[in-house]
This record gives C-alpha cells, sequence and structure tokens, in this order.
C-alpha cells in the first residue's frame, strides 16, 4: 500500500496558479504594517467571520427577547388596592406576583416603609403589608377595623383569583398577630382607577367612598378621603338601614323593594363586613359579661360607663360610641338603626330574650323607622344572629333589614 | 517590513513558497476538496511562516514546522461550522492506476486524525517517535492510530486484488 500511496501522491503538484496567487498574497499581507489586525481578520478561514456574526446575532437576540420578557415580567396587568386607613397598591403581574407597591396616603407610607413586597406572592405581599399593618397599630385591638382589598381589572375571574389569595394574606397576617378584624372583598374596573388617581386615592377606597355617595349624594370624597374603612363602611350601613326602613315606612310597593336589592346587591357585603366586625368585637370582649352588662346597664338607661362599655363590644361604630344594647342613641337616626342592630347581637350571644325589648324602649324615638327597626330586631334577635354568620349574600341582602322584620312576622306591624 | 520577517525580499518569500508548496497541495489533497479551501490553507500557511520571527534549527525543523500547521489549518477548515458537507464519492481522483485510485479514495475516507498519521508515516516517512513529537501526543497513542487506521484500510481495501498492498 505504501508504495501505492507514495506514488499516487507524488503525482499531487501545487500548480502554478496557486504559487502565484500565494505569493502576491503574502507579499501583500507582510508589506501591510498592520499584522495583528489582518491575521484577526484573514488569517482564519472567512468561516470565522462567519462564525462572529452567527454568534453577535445570537447574543442580540438573546438579550432582546430576555430584555423583553424582563418587561413583560415587570408589567402590571391588574391592581390591588389593600385599604384599612393606610392605602396601599400593588401592582399584579400576570403570574400573580407583585412588581409595584405604592402608598396612597401618609400611614400607607408607614406601614410599606422597608416592606419587601414587590416580587413576592400577592398572599405573601397582603401577609407583609397587613402584618405591617398591625405592628404600627392601624389595627384595633377590639377587632373593630375592616381591611378592605380591592381588585382592579375589568377581568372577573382575575378579579376573584385576586382578592381571595388577597384575603388569605390578610387572614393569615391577622392569624398570626392574633388580631381580629374584617376582610372585605371588592372589585373594580380599571377605568375608575384613574379616577381615583386624580383623587389621590386608592380605587378601593374611592369605591367605598362612591356606595356611600349612592345612598347619600350630598357626601363628598374628600370629607372621607382619610377616614378609616370601618369608619366608611359604617356609614354605608347606617344610610342603607336609614333609606330602607324609610322606603318601608311609606310602604312603597315593589319599586322600594327593588331599590333595596339593588343597593342590598352592593352593600351586602358592606354590611356584611360591618356586622362581622361586630361580632368580633363582642367576641373579643367576652360575651356574658357583655349580656349582664348590657341588661342592666340599659335598665340604667345611658349611663356613660354603658356608654363606654357597650361601645367596646357593640357595633362597629365603636368610635361613635352608639352603645349598642341600651341603644344610647344619642348618635342620630343612623346609628339607633346600627345600635339597634347591635343590640341584638350581644343580647343574642346573651340569649336572653326580654332585654332587648327593655332595651328598645329605653331607645330615644328617632322616628318610626327605628322603632321598628327595633321591634324587629327585637323579635328576630335569634334570626340576626344566624344571618349575620350567613354568607349568602342574598340573605343578607333583602332580608337585610327586612329579615328583621320578616322573620318575625312583624310584617303585620308595618 | 521586510525586516520583521526571518525570510525578508520578496524573492526569498517566492523561493520557500516553491520549496514547500508540493507538500502542501498534498496536505490539502488528503483533507479538503475544495479550492476555494485549498487557496485559504496556502495563504495561511505561508504567512505564518513569513510572520514567525524565531528562525527554524535547520531545514527539517521548518519542514516538520509546516507540516504541522498546515495539517492543522486543515483540520480546522473540516470542523469549521459553516462548511457544508461533500460527499467523498463525487469527488474524482485523478489517478489512471485504479489501485492509485482506490487507495486514495480509502484514506481521504478516514477521519482526520488517521489521515495525518498515514500520510506522516507512509508518504514523509518518519519515525512514529518523530510522528509523535510532531503532533504533540504520546508515542503509544500514534501506534494505537496506526493500527486502528491500518484495519480500516485493510477492510476498505480488502480484496484478493489488493492482498499484497499490506
Amino acid at each position: 500500500m505504501k508504495s501505492y500511496f507514495k506514488s499516487a501522491l507524488d503525482k499531487i503538484k501545487a500548480d502554478d496558479e496557486i504559487i502565484l496567487r500565494t505569493q502576491k498574497y503574502v507579499n501583500d499581507s507582510l508589506k501591510k504594517r498592520d499584522n495583528l489586525k489582518f491575521w484577526f481578520f484573514k488569517t482564519r478561514s472567512e468561516d470565522h467571520m462567519k462564525k462572529i456574526i452567527f454568534a453577535a446575532c445570537a447574543a442580540v437576540l438573546i438579550c432582546g427577547i430576555s430584555a423583553g420578557g424582563y418587561a413583560y415580567y415587570k408589567t402590571p396587568i391588574a391592581y390591588l388596592s389593600v385599604d384599612i386607613n393606610p392605602s396601599v397598591e400593588l401592582g399584579i403581574n400576570s403570574m400573580n406576583k407583585v412588581v409595584s407597591a405604592t402608598a396612597y396616603n401618609d400611614d400607607g407610607k408607614t406601614v410599606l416603609d422597608g416592606k419587601a413586597v414587590v416580587n413576592s406572592d400577592i398572599k405573601d405581599a397582603v401577609d407583609t403589608i397587613v402584618q405591617s399593618a398591625s405592628d404600627k397599630g392601624f389595627i384595633a385591638d377590639d377587632g373593630s377595623t375592616i381591611v378592605s382589598v380591592t381588585a382592579e381589572t375589568d377581568d372577573t375571574n382575575t378579579a376573584d383569583k385576586i382578592d381571595n389569595e388577597a384575603q388569605t394574606g390578610a387572614d393569615e397576617a391577622l392569624k398570626t398577630k392574633d388580631n381580629k378584624a374584617v376582610v372585605y372583598k371588592d372589585k373594580v374596573a380599571i377605568e375608575r382607577r384613574d379616577e381615583a388617581r386624580k383623587l389621590g386615592i386608592t380605587p378601593g377606597k374611592l369605591n367605598l367612598i362612591q356606595k356611600l355617595q349612592a345612598l347619600d349624594p350630598t357626601v363628598t370624597v374628600d370629607q372621607y378621603k382619610n377616614a378609616k374603612v370601618k369608619d366608611i363602611m359604617k356609614k354605608v350601613v347606617e344610610l342603607k338601614k336609614q333609606a330602607k326602613s324609610n322606603d318601608t315606612n311609606i310602604s312603597k310597593g315593589s319599586p322600594s323593594n327593588t331599590d333595596n336589592t339593588a343597593d342590598c346587591s352592593n352593600t351586602d357585603a358592606i354590611e356584611k363586613a360591618v356586622s362581622e366586625s361586630v361580632q368580633i368585637q363582642q367576641q373579643k370582649s367576652g360575651n356574658s359579661s357583655l349580656s349582664t352588662v348590657t341588661v342592666k346597664e340599659s335598665k340604667k338607661a345611658n349611663s356613660t360607663s354603658n356608654t363606654a362599655q357597650n361601645s367596646k363590644t357593640s357595633s362597629a361604630s365603636s368610635n361613635k360610641n352608639v352603645s349598642g344594647s341600651t341603644g344610647t342613641s344619642e348618635n342620630v337616626t343612623g346609628s339607633t338603626k346600627e345600635s339597634s342592630q347591635v343590640t341584638i347581637k350581644t343580647n343574642n350571644t346573651a340569649g336572653p330574650q326580654p332585654s332587648p325589648t327593655d332595651t328598645v324602649k329605653t331607645k330615644t324615638n328617632n322616628g318610626n323607622g327605628s322603632n321598628k327597626s327595633s321591634q324587629g330586631i327585637a323579635a328576630t334577635s335569634s334570626a340576626v344572629s344566624d344571618t349575620s354568620k350567613n354568607n349568602g349574600n342574598s340573605d343578607k341582602g333583602d332580608n337585610g333589614n327586612s329579615s328583621f322584620h320578616s322573620s318575625s312576622g312583624l310584617k303585620g306591624k308595618k | 517590513m521586510a525586516d520583521d520577517t526571518s525570510y525578508g525580499t520578496g524573492d526569498a518569500v517566492t523561493a520557500a513558497i516553491q520549496k514547500h508548496s508540493d507538500m502542501v497541495r498534498r496536505i490539502c489533497f488528503i483533507y479538503l476538496q475544495n479550492k476555494d479551501d485549498v487557496d485559504d490553507v496556502f495563504q495561511d500557511v505561508f504567512l505564518k511562516l513569513f510572520q514567525r520571527k524565531e528562525p527554524f534549527d535547520n531545514d527539517e525543523h521548518e519542514k516538520a514546522w509546516l507540516c504541522r500547521i498546515t495539517i492543522n489549518k486543515c483540520k480546522d477548515i473540516c470542523k469549521s461550522f459553516f462548511r457544508k458537507n461533500i460527499s467523498i464519492d463525487k469527488v474524482e481522483l485523478p489517478f489512471e492506476d485504479k489501485t492509485e485510485n482506490d487507495v486514495m479514495r480509502a484514506v481521504i475516507s478516514l477521519q482526520p486524525k488517521y489521515k495525518e498519521v498515514i500520510y506522516l508515516f507512509y508518504y514523509e516517512e518518519y519515525t512514529v517517535p518523530e510522528i509523535a513529537k510532531l503532533l504533540n501526543h504520546k508515542e503509544n497513542t500514534i501506534y494505537s492510530i496506526l493500527h486502528r487506521a491500518r484495519e480500516i484500510l485493510r477492510r476498505e481495501l480488502g480484496g484478493s486484488e489488493n492482498e499484497e498492498l499490506f
């Protein structure tokens, strides 16, 4: 083989042409001073150049795609506002992670200060925020605080998902801090966000205030801009009760009912929240003592001590110190309704039925409405306690006030 | 300019090219089929030769060095990312003798690492230690490669008519 191999290869010669070419090439390149540069470009074949170009393109592509992906990741598709009194708005991206957190008032800034919520899940972020709020004292010990979480998006499914996660997060936070408060969920469309931003508040709060405005057009945003969520809600419940009782008073037909139902659907949840918070407060302070106190105190009627104690336990309007069982009134029509509602609750826990009626009597009459409601309340005390725990909006809804009446069969008395 | 190289003037360049071009061409022949590639190798190899600052110990040294450079360059081109794969069969081998043709075809179809050893051993007639040094391998490695290459060739070229080859 060797010989064949050799003989074959012997025949291979470089032709003159290639020699000349090479000669020329080498001479030219040697003349160039900048050999280094030449070496880089020409020493390797053109393939090398192509390789470099290919690698460069690949690099650019990768950079472009990652930049795009990163931007997409950081873009919020929905927002979540958390309001207690501190107002915070979280931007949520398509993977349900928090990509931005803005405080809408000073309290909000305090709560967000130094907390890392960006890049966490909705649940964890809300957890952190609520815990922080609790640490900084925005969650009242008596459980009267209401935490409102509002999802801002046009897609109801997303909104619900976000709301649920937020609620879970808030609940966990409350558990961790051994606090109690009510979590109120809601959702709004994105366009409301722009409105809200113009006014400098979170859409969640704006939503609540607007509900208030629906019941009482004289209310202005500024009035409630810095109010606590629970205050706004209480007011809503008040006004709603007032509206309802007024309607039933005049005994309008179905129209009023339908109106009520319409409002009801909006404010059902609010009512539920308010009543829940009231319950929490009751639980916190202890039931038995409460009931006895209320019974006795009611007899005494309106002593400040009453109010003091009751206010703690009773209605959400602890601040307004409505008295609860004694219905120490003072608070104006709206509150009476509340107090009546409260009364029922407190009494329910205790169980004694008679007391409500007593307390009712001691209440100052503020009008037909209040009487009725209180009566209704008395009679249906048990019913109330049940419904208050219900989750069904419809129950609370139409029956909201009317349940007080209907269940006791007091309709006739209307 | 001229001072930079150990060869200096254009004449020296020409002389050097003349001296080695056949060898370079042969090596190219075994590895590459594409004319452009061959041009590439020539230019690259000779430029490197003239850019080399250190003088060679002797002619042998120079030749060995050039050999290695050429082989490496050919292998690079073979491995090149953008290279289109050329089927060996399509290439016409210009040998009149059929046996020569067969042999060459067989060698060309070897993998690069076998090619170099076969060439250096059978054509240039280097000893295994020399080859080992040139290719920067251990001697045993060269022995194995050689052995394996011969096996493959034997299989390729097997047949009674070719018996005498080995």
